[in-house]
């Protein structure tokens, strides 16, 4: 057996395909045929091009708010607090866009992409100061932080940064902030969000394998002490590392006000916080692989409305679906040694006979 | 995978690896089959926001209409819920490209569908509650005022304590409305009875949490409040739990007629008749009679009225039975006129009943 069959991505689609098998066997159960299901799935996903531009501009969040994690990951911390810095970067995103609303849009839209990570950066700084003096573990300063960043925010757009109208919204954001379209198919559009979000994973890629400071960041996380015996500042990187995720959390935000909604709204986020320790986790941690995470989520969101006119189940059969295989890709450790058990068994039995008679 | 040389073992074990066959075949597979085969005719579709069918309000309702006119015209409708905001002009979009009649349900539609309507001169839009212009686009709106009069009229008669309660769900307008009409219907109440009665308003900000809704409910309920009126969709279903477990509470549905899902809790249902309308605009759409624009319906059109209250009547003195009646044929015939907007209630004068 492979020792690091783990990391590999021939796992990864071994488990998926099992997921697919668990999936159509539960589709026959619900009386679909098997085969429409992963046939659905693919097309409400690829088939067309407006299922590609929805899959892509779904894929931006997940991707940011994954690499966020997956970064902080490998510092050695827990970010699970995206999900509040992604809330609080859409909403300063927003607020600047509307303050400077007369810059011309070179520098409207970087400045509002700005705002949202400077801001999601600060709001992960106090999670961190509370690890570093006081030892509070950054998984619950994150979490509550969530709460306090979300409410936050509904309360600011039901009031002073509210458009006066009872749904708790900003105005929209002026035409300069939104980003640019770079494909056009009938009422839909391609943003460069998705392209600007995989640079970022590149960078962020080529930065923790390729320099230096990447190193010591990596040496941080796998092992502090090492490192700090080693000259490191364990406590200085995991800062650095932990603002930066914030940042990315609160850039996806932007992004998400900038190319998709072009408002803030109360309750803004849909779980992208959330979804991004999944995206993360499925990538192993690793930012090379995070794009596969990433469209694999969004191809299953962007699928659920075909699943529901084409083969009309239910939305929550999607979210069985879903959780369906996420769990066989989470298992997936075991399901390959399994399978590799089970492959020499059958080359190291010596007779057929004698494996039919066993 | 820390440098090249892994990712490059990693691609060599992939490729020799008898999992990665079985993978590439299912997606071979995936590929192959051909898209055409899944573009059955689907001739309505009908998209909900995120709280979807099951809201035993709102969204039943007007799921019923549309299921009526399948029946009877012979089409098999779909539907569609959208799972998060981002969503709403996508499905639209897909929804306009695979069907003649998209039917969508409420005022969260609104901005996606003047953004994507016009790119579908083809299809026919049927939409319930908000005006957007466009030539293949009808709209209703309901005088949901006059519901909330009912039914605030019926809460304020009824109350022992004087005091009595709302959930709302987002205060959109079709919302406030409603909470609106159901002041002005609780100040008549009062002035028939010769007293004032307190409106507690608690808005839950979604219509998809029944566990918000009843948390609300039961706030409301340790204030004193003995009677609750929901306006809150799937949220709604928690302040039914609420008043269900609470002695001495009761409750004034929604859109639908609900008095037989608890008889005798629930005092009466407003009625909100979107059913009806959209029936009617699937029928006049193929029958190629359909009509852009936007039309309010209300009482005087039958689309707003109260339920019979066959499991509470008796708990009435039978002067208050005859005062909502006498409240029903004034709307009815347009003579009395509701405040829409929360800042208009306080100059509305309470009709003698």
């Amino acid at each position: 057996m492979r020792s690091d069959w783990n990391s590999s991505p021939a796992t990864l689609l071994f488990a998926l395909s099992i997921g697919i098998f668990l999936c159509m066997a539960l589709a026959a159960a619900i009386g679909a045929r098997p085969l429409d299901l992963v046939q659905t799935i693919w097309m409400g996903a690829w088939g067309t091009t407006d299922a590609a531009i929805n899959t892509l501009t779904k894929m931006t969040p997940l991707l940011l708010t994954g690499l966020a994690v997956a970064l902080a990951y490998r510092a050695g911390l827990l970010n699970v607090g995206c999900e509040g810095q992604l809330t609080l970067g859409a909403l300063a995103g927003a607020a600047v866009a509307l303050a400077c609303a007369s810059l011309p849009s070179f520098l409207l839209l970087p400045l509002c992409l700005v705002a949202g990570g400077l801001t999601g950066g600060i709001w992960a700084w106090p999670a961190v100061v509370l690890r570093r003096r006081r030892g509070v573990h950054e998984v619950i300063s994150t979490l509550l932080l969530n709460y306090l960043a979300i409410n936050i925010c509904g309360y600011l757009v039901s009031g002073p940064l509210g458009d006066g109208s009872a749904m708790g919204r900003t105005p929209p954001i002026p035409p300069g902030a939104e980003m640019p379209a770079i494909f056009h198919s009938g009422s839909l559009h391609l943003t460069a969000a998705p392209l600007l979000a995989l640079l970022l994973c590149f960078c962020a890629y080529f930065w923790l394998s390729r320099t230096i400071w990447g190193f010591e960041a990596r040496a941080v996380g796998a092992n502090p002490e090492a490192a700090l015996n080693a000259g490191i500042s364990a406590a200085k990187w995991q800062t650095r590392i932990f603002i930066a995720s914030g940042s990315l959390a609160g850039l996806a935000g932007a992004f998400e006000v900038a190319a998709v909604h072009h408002r803030f709204y109360r309750a803004f986020s849909p779980g992208y916080g959330f979804d991004g320790l999944t995206a993360a986790f499925l990538a192993n941690g690793s930012p090379e692989w995070l794009w596969l995470s990433a469209i694999f989520l969004s191809s299953l969101r962007s699928a659920d409305k075909w699943l529901q006119i084409g083969l009309n189940v239910s939305p929550n059969f999607i979210w069985v679906i879903q959780a369906v295989l996420l769990l066989c890709v989470a298992c997936r450790q075991r399901l390959g040694s399994g399978f590799f058990r089970l492959l020499n068994r059958f080359r190291t039995s010596p007779a057929p006979n004698e494996h039919l008679e066993g | 995978m820390k440098n090249p040389e892994h990712v490059r073992t990693h691609a060599c074990r992939f490729f020799s690896c008898p999992a990665s066959y079985l993978a590439a075949w299912l997606f071979a597979a995936a590929l192959l089959l051909h898209p055409a085969a899944n573009a059955a005719p689907a001739r309505v579709i009908v998209l909900t926001d995120a709280a979807g069918l099951g809201d035993k309000g709102f969204n039943d309702v007007c799921w019923q209409g549309v299921l009526k006119a399948g029946k009877d015209f012979g089409f098999e409708p779909l539907f569609l819920q959208s799972r998060e905001q981002a969503d709403y002009a996508s499905n639209l979009t897909l929804a306009a490209g695979n069907s003649d009649i998209v039917v969508t349900l409420g005022y969260l539609f609104t901005d996606s569908l003047k953004q994507v309507a016009p790119h579908f001169p083809k299809t026919r839009f049927i939409h319930i509650e908000g005006d957007i212009q466009s030539d293949n686009l009808a709209c209703y709106d309901f005088r949901s005022e006059e519901g909330g009069f009912l039914a605030g009229l019926v809460a304020g008669l009824f109350t022992k304590k004087n005091k009595v309660g709302v959930v709302s769900g987002m205060d959109i307008p079709p919302v406030e409305a409603y909470v609106s009409g159901f002041r002005a219907g609780v100040k008549t109440a009062g002035k028939a009875k010769g007293s004032t009665v307190e409106v507690n308003i608690a808005s839950a900000g979604s219509f998809n949490d029944p566990v918000k809704g009843k948390s609300l409910a039961k706030t409301l309920i340790d204030k004193g409040v003995d009677v609750i009126f929901r306006v809150a969709g799937n949220t709604g279903v928690g302040v039914s739990e609420a008043v269900r477990s609470a002695g001495g509470v009761f409750l004034i549905a929604e859109d639908l007629d609900q008095d037989a899902e608890m008889p005798g809790k629930i005092l009466a249902s407003t009625l909100k008749r979107m059913d009806v309308a959209i029936y009617n605009a699937i029928r006049d759409t193929l029958e190629s009679r359909f009509k852009a624009g936007h039309f309010w319906l209300g009482a005087a059109e039958g689309a707003i009225d109260l339920s019979e209250m066959k499991y509470s009547a008796e708990m009435f003195a039978p002067a208050d039975i005859e005062r909502v009646k006498k409240a029903k044929t004034l709307l009815r015939s347009g003579e009395l006129k509701i405040p829409r907007r929360p800042a208009e209630v306080d100059g509305f004068a309470a009709p003698e009943l």
